[in-house]
Formats: structure tokens, sequence, C-alpha cells
């Protein structure tokens, strides 16, 4: 039997040709193709390299991070510590977007940080009380825009810090970053049903929050 | 029961078409007209999710209908809508600062020789060094507990050695075997492990100084009667009553007096156990060490 032709031809038949999605070597994208010839060059040990991944990316993850980690200086901290933590794991990405790569590791180390400030609070959102900073005007906004704008900012931030932090951060993911309910879920550690229930719950939990100021969302 | 005014009469500054029976009980059937509107039962999360769920399915035909049906649900999506676009809008602040790397932090932070052996143990990827230590610590401590109980590997537990201790308070005639005839030890020898401290035979929970001497039984040497109370080391030419209480009394000043014996016969057991746990925590200690190396 072990001698049948037909065994002969199954066992000699070729290995199924698998696409790898995650291989760094499919490159249509410029961004991707750009970026992953400058992590192979800071893996080779070209630290200039690695620092233009940086420049390139720090705007978009501090954004990312401000919104998860109310406090700035705390953001600011997340951020330089996901670069640090990228660095020095430079070996462990296996392919896919580099940027995808970077926000994992950003995300994780904001949840990371918001866990350790539950274990040991020191002031809870002081940032919330800053109102230093407020968006650059144009030139032909009116005052009355421009306040408007200011409690609406002041009002969405403040709920944002109130929900939880799975579902402040399943909301910055999904509607600030862009990413499906499966990026998120595999970025997050969690199912795809908690993804969506952190979402759907959170958006329910700020309009609870502002119900008493939604006219300054409404029109 | 309302009656409907006539067609021709209506109420003053009312439809004819919008009028309606007031009250549930009046309505020939549940709904009439409307669906029930009370926003209370419905399901929101249904609703949140009508935001971004698939089109299609019957979910989102329940919600577009709740939406539809209930001006409060249509409400609560509008509302949604308007947060998800106000977060999507939500200003960034600047960034306070550059986050490039020096030479210095990229010294640093590259792991070279023992350092990047020792944070390999607590990088992510190290799957195998924490239930080995879970597994050797658990070894260790239950190899130091086994080596230190009496009793506890003869498989009889704590409970001979509270038998024991009852039997010395009560003043039950000796069941160390040193101490006792003959006959005394072949009752004893069956019932004690081979190395532990010497276990009484059931016998011995009873007896009272009154009880003494009990029912003569015959050895199986001698054939002579001698008592059977445990372990009271019978002479052969001392069966007087009063000779068997003194010698009790005497048997068990001595058992009372005697140290309770712990096992030291088991030195090797209790190197191994400690050596298994001193390698429990020292995996541990080395994982704690590696994660601090990582994240510094």
């Amino acid at each position: 039997m072990l001698d049948s032709p037909s065994l002969r031809i199954a066992v000699r038949r070729d290995p199924p040709i698998v696409e790898d999605l995650r291989s760094t070597t499919v490159t249509d994208d410029p961004v991707q193709r750009r970026d992953l010839i400058l992590l192979e060059r800071a893996r080779e040990g070209d630290l200039g390299a690695f620092n233009d991944l940086v420049t390139l990316y720090q705007d978009q993850l501090f954004a990312l991070v401000v919104r998860m980690v109310p406090d700035r200086d705390q953001a600011s901290d997340v951020v330089q510590e996901a670069f640090f933590s990228a660095f020095r794991h430079l070996d462990s990405f296996r392919g896919g977007r580099v940027k995808s790569w970077l926000n994992r590791i950003c995300v994780n180390a904001a949840m990371d940080t918001q866990r350790a400030r539950k274990r040991r609070p020191v002031q809870p959102y002081p940032e919330l009380d800053d109102e230093s900073w407020q968006p650059p005007a144009g030139p032909d906004v009116d005052p009355e825009r421009i306040f408007i704008q200011a409690e609406r900012t002041h009002a969405l931030s403040g709920a944002l810090a109130a929900i939880t932090d799975d579902q402040r951060a399943a909301i910055v993911l999904f509607d600030v970053e862009g990413y499906d309910y499966t990026e998120i879920a595999e970025m997050t550690g969690v199912s795809l049903g908690t993804v969506k229930s952190r979402i759907h719950r959170g958006r329910l939990a700020l309009r609870g929050l502002l119900e008493g100021r939604m006219e300054l969302f409404r029109g | 029961m309302a009656e409907r005014p006539p067609a021709d009469d209506p109420a003053p500054g009312t439809a004819t078409t919008a009028w309606e029976p007031a009250g549930a009980s009046a309505r020939l059937t549940g709904e009439m007209t409307h669906p029930p509107t009370d926003h209370a039962t419905h399901d929101e999360l249904l609703i949140a999710s009508l935001l971004d769920g698939p089109p299609g399915g019957p979910d989102r035909d329940r919600a577009e209908a709740l939406v539809a049906a209930c001006d409060d649900c249509a409400g609560l999506q509008r509302d949604l809508v308007a947060l998800a676009a106000a977060t999507r809008a939500l200003p960034t602040p600047p960034r306070p600062r550059e986050f490039t790397l020096s030479a210095d932090d990229a010294d640093r932070l590259r792991s070279t020789g023992w350092r990047r052996l020792i944070t390999a143990f607590g990088s992510s990827r190290d799957v195998f060094s924490r239930p080995l230590a879970i597994g050797l610590t658990t070894l260790g401590l239950a190899g130091l507990l086994a080596s230190t109980i009496p009793g506890v590997l003869s498989g009889q537990g704590g409970a001979s050695v509270a038998l024991s201790s009852v039997e010395r308070s009560d003043g039950a005639a000796g069941a160390a075997p040193e101490s006792s005839g003959v006959n005394s030890q072949a009752q004893a020898a069956p019932a004690a492990g081979p190395s532990v401290a010497p276990a009484p035979a059931p016998p011995a929970l009873a007896p009272s100084p009154e009880a003494l001497p009990s029912e003569p039984t015959y050895d199986k040497y001698g054939a002579s009667p001698v008592a059977s109370s445990g372990a009271a080391a019978v002479a052969p030419g001392s069966s007087s009553p009063e000779d068997l209480a003194v010698d009790a009394a005497a048997a068990d000043a001595a058992a009372a007096s005697a140290p309770v014996e712990l096992p030291a016969e088991r030195p090797g057991l209790i190197v191994l156990a400690g050596l298994l746990l001193a390698l429990g925590f020292g995996l541990f200690a080395l994982r704690w060490n590696a994660r601090r190396l990582g994240r510094g």
C-alpha cells in the first residue's frame, strides 16, 4: 500500500504556497517601504535611522496617547517610554505595518501607565483644570464660536477622562485613529465582542455624562 | 369605554384624524396605530451599535425600527453621532518635546552580553521560566513539609501524632516499644510505620488505671497469661494488681518525660527540598531583575 502511486503523488506534492500577509517584503505602499528600510537600518545599529522613525511618528503617537492618558506630562513620558521600548525590541518586529507596531507599543505603555496610576493615585486629572492651551484660531473666527469650541473641548475632555480606561482607549482607537474592530482587538489583546462592547458602552457613558450639555454638540 | 365623538362634531381645536382614545384600556388592541414608545424598555446598546455596525442583519433592522418608531431613540442616535464627530475633531495639544534618542540612551538601551541573557528571562517570549519557577517552589515546599511533619510519608498523617499525645496524657500504658515487653512489641509493631515515631496500637486508647489489668491473653510463644494493656511492661513474675499499677505509673512517667521524636533520619530529602525551594525563589528573583532591566 505504501508503494501505491497515489500515495507517492500525495507525498511528493509540493507544499501549498501560503501568502505571508505579514511579510516585510510586501511593500506596495511607499510609506511602508520607507518605514521598513529605516527599521532595517536601525536594526543594524543606525541610531539616525531610528530617530528618523521617531521624527516621523512622534506627533501622531503623542496625539494618540494624550487622549488616552489625560495628563499631558504623563502622556509625554509614555511616548518616550514607548520609543525606548521600540528601540530595545527592534528584533521583535515580525512584519506588518511599522506604524501599527509603534501604535501597539504606545497603547500598551499607556494602559500600563493607567493601571499603575490606579494603584498609586497621585492627582486625578490635573490636566482638566489647565485651560492654558487652546487650539489656534483662524483670523476669521468670531469670539462666540471660539468660546463654544473651547467649551465643547473642555466638556468632552472631561467626559472622556471620566469613562473607564478601556472604553476610552477603544473609542480613541476607533473614532480618532480610525482602526477597525479587529485591529483594536489585536492591539489591546481582547476579543472582538469586547471591543465592540467597550466602544458602544463608552459612547453611551459619554452621552450620559454630557446629558445636560448636549446642546454644545448638536447642530 | 370612551366614545368617539361624532365625525361631524369634533372637539374644538382638534382634528378628527388625530384623535385617539386616551386610555390603554379603551383601545381595541395594544398598539392601535403606533408601536409602544416606552423608551426605558428600549435597548440603547442596539442604538449605539447602529453607528458603525455592519449593514444589514437582524440587530440593525431592530435598531432602525426603534429609531424610526421612538423619538427618544432617534434623539439618542443623533447625540451619539454628534459625540463621535466631536471626539474625532478634538484638538491635540502640541507635543511638549522631541522624543528622539540620544547616543547615551541608545548605549543604555542596547542589551549586550550578560544583560541580553538576563533580559531574555523576563521578556514576553519567555514562557518557560515562570512555570518552572512555580514548579520548583511547589516541589520544594512540598518536600520540606513531607520531610518535617512526622507521619506524612508513612500515610498516617497528623492523626497518629495526635493520638499518641492523647494517649500519653491519658496515662495509658506507654506505647514506646522499647519499654514494652515482648507481647506489647508484637502488638505495637504492625501499627507503627517503619521510620516514624512509634504510634500506638488501637487498644492503647481505651485503658485507664482502673482498667488494669484487663483480660489475660496468651502470648504465642510461652502461652502464659499476660495483661494485654498496651505496652505496660509486665514482668512474668509481677502479676499482682499493685505491681501492675506501679509499673503502669512508671511507664506513664517515662512516656510523659520522653521528648517527642522528630524524624531526623531524612536529611537528604530536606536538603533536596531546600535546594528546589532555593532554585525556585532564585528563578523568580532572576525574572524580577530581568523585567526591571528590560524596563530600565
